[in-house]
């Protein structure tokens, strides 16, 4: 069962689940699961939930949290900025790292946490454990898929009975977003944000939408070991499709496969 | 202050968040939220908000956090959680109603344990609006319902204005016949009662003097599309002056925009203090 707790700064307190290992249950490693921005982390929200408690019942120490302006964490949705996001990495990862004795924890990113990830594990100084399950890579991309989904929803899904609706120019799938948020995200390009030499990378892929082979490159070529997990069949979400912006997203067996995968490599 | 000042500073686990929420595992594992305002003297009320359909506490467009911040700041202190099976709360081997029950017990429980309430109006979107229906009627510690898109059934005049509009007008056929299969229907995840038991749960409600908030959005037009619609369906029950009711054909389901989101915390904080302003004697508050 997990534990719930805030952890962090009190001014910008985190809302953190950790899911324990068995009582008894030898553990083998720790996992930190970063979950995808905005709307994406709430459709995903379930799925995390379950990859966690697979991995906790494998040994594997698990933790999630929101991030700030998120879910149950302090703050707006207007203070999500891209300082913030790589700040409550590294505090979530500090939180699980103490005691000291704790085995420095595997860092999992799904979709847009791809970027914020790689922003704070280019920033440390020394290898990473990095797992990106269809990562969202390019910045630019992602805001502008953000934004037509926006212009979607407000006039053609037949979300309002009106399709001359408007929003404010501050929001965005239904949050109200920092500008500064999609400048900085825009402007990230995963195969700029290099690994430090040494690190292990884990790209998790559905066959039909192979990750950017110059990112794999420029890791390969900046001494990062990179792993290739290719999922099996054909459940990858329609994750762009307008018809379903408010339905869960639950591949249930690509999660058990990539939670397998995780607790062996552990 | 800068917030992101260095992580050797952190402590480790907070006490509260600094909006004065507590993150609690209570009953049979679930996981909820309260929210207390540390502005505003506590009120004798509280609200609970079950999560919405398959998402999780915080709600759609993260309205249940921003709703619970509102309300606690008025005083009202609430607590949002995840039904079992949905959001971070495990799968439940109850039955249905039996599951439903304890649930709230277990909510009510510890709100009262955590905030010395002794009222409790329950509620949410969708399906959590159709579960709290269900069981206020079983737990005499509620005294008030919001029920957002929550039940109601179609009647003549709801076809009258439903139907003429698509037939003779081709761009909305169209619209229709497209999304006809691409959108699930609404009433696909609902579970309302027939609605001859839900006129009747909803005139013991009444006569227990139970308060209730109606709001209904342009989401629910599949079933709902007049504000006289309500009393049509539910009967005269609907009309009484414990039943509070808005139709806000211009919003969507799930109050997507922020101004729709803010609509319904003003209109909420104020029924609540309206409806709920004066502490009850100890056995009113105990019946």
């Amino acid at each position: 069962m997990p534990e719930i707790f805030y952890f962090g700064r009190p001014r910008r307190a985190l809302l953190g689940l950790r899911h324990p290992p068995p009582v008894g249950e030898r553990v083998h490693g720790a996992v930190l699961v970063c979950a995808p921005l905005l709307q994406e982390g709430i459709r995903c929200q379930r799925a995390l939930w379950s990859l966690a408690e697979t991995l906790a019942a494998a040994g594997v120490e698990v933790m999630r949290f929101d991030w700030f302006g998120s879910g149950d964490s302090a703050g707006e949705s207007a203070g999500i900025v891209m300082p913030g996001l790589v700040d409550d990495i590294a505090s979530a990862e500090i939180f699980m790292a103490s005691p000291a004795s704790s085995p420095r924890p595997r860092l999992f990113g799904l979709r847009s946490a791809a970027l914020p990830l790689l922003a704070h594990a280019s920033q440390c100084g020394e290898p990473v454990d990095i797992v990106l399950w269809a990562p969202a890579l390019d910045g630019h991309a992602l805001v502008a898929a953000w934004r037509e989904q926006h212009r979607r929803q407000l006039h053609t899904a037949g979300r309002f009975l009106s399709t001359q609706v408007a929003s404010d120019d501050d929001e965005l799938l239904g949050f109200v977003l920092d500008r500064s948020l999609l400048d900085d995200l825009g402007g990230l390009q995963g195969r700029d944000l290099l690994l430090p030499a040494g690190s292990r990378l884990t790209l998790v892929q559905w066959p039909a939408s192979p990750i950017d082979a110059a990112f794999v490159a420029a890791q390969r070529a900046a001494g990062v070991a990179v792993e290739h997990v290719e999922l099996d069949g054909a459940d990858e979400p329609a994750w762009d499709d307008p018809d379903q912006f408010e339905t869960q997203l639950f591949p249930r067996r690509a999660v058990t496969q990539v939670a397998m995968h995780l607790a062996a490599s552990a | 202050m800068n917030l992101f000042e260095s992580p050797s500073t952190m402590s480790h686990v907070l006490a509260a968040s600094a909006d004065g929420e507590t993150a609690h595992v209570f009953g049979d594992g679930l996981v909820g939220v309260i929210s207390q305002g540390a502005s505003h003297a506590p009120r004798d009320t509280a609200v609970i908000l079950f999560n919405a359909g398959m998402v999780q506490r915080s709600g759609p467009h993260r309205g249940s956090v921003q709703l619970a911040r509102a309300l606690a700041g008025k005083g009202f202190p609430v607590l949002r959680f995840d039904q079992s099976g949905l959001g971070d709360s495990p799968v439940s081997t109850r039955p249905s109603t039996d599951r439903r029950q304890a649930e709230l017990r277990a909510a009510i429980d510890l709100l009262a344990r955590e905030t010395g309430a002794r009222r409790f109006v329950v509620g949410g979107i969708c399906s959590a609006a159709d579960n709290a229906f269900r069981v206020a009627a079983l737990e005499p510690r509620v005294h008030g319902l919001l029920l957002l898109d929550g039940l109601a059934y179609r009647t003549a005049g709801y076809w009258w204005r439903y139907l003429p509009p698509r037939v003779f007008h081709p761009g909305k056929l169209w619209r229709w016949w497209r999304q006809r299969k691409t959108q699930a229907d609404m009433a696909n995840f609902r579970d309302f009662p027939t609605r001859a038991e839900a006129g009747a749960q909803m005139a013991d409600m009444v006569a227990r003097d139970v308060r209730l908030l109606f709001v209904f959005t342009g989401g629910a037009y599949r079933y709902f599309n007049h504000a006289r619609q309500l009393a049509a369906c539910l009967g005269k029950a609907a009309r009484s002056p414990q039943v509070s009711m808005a139709y806000w054909r211009d919003c969507d389901h799930t109050f997507y925009r922020q101004r729709d989101r803010l609509r319904l915390q003003a209109l909420v904080a104020s029924w609540l203090e309206r409806e709920f302003a004066a502490k009850p004697d100890a056995s009113a508050a105990d019946h």
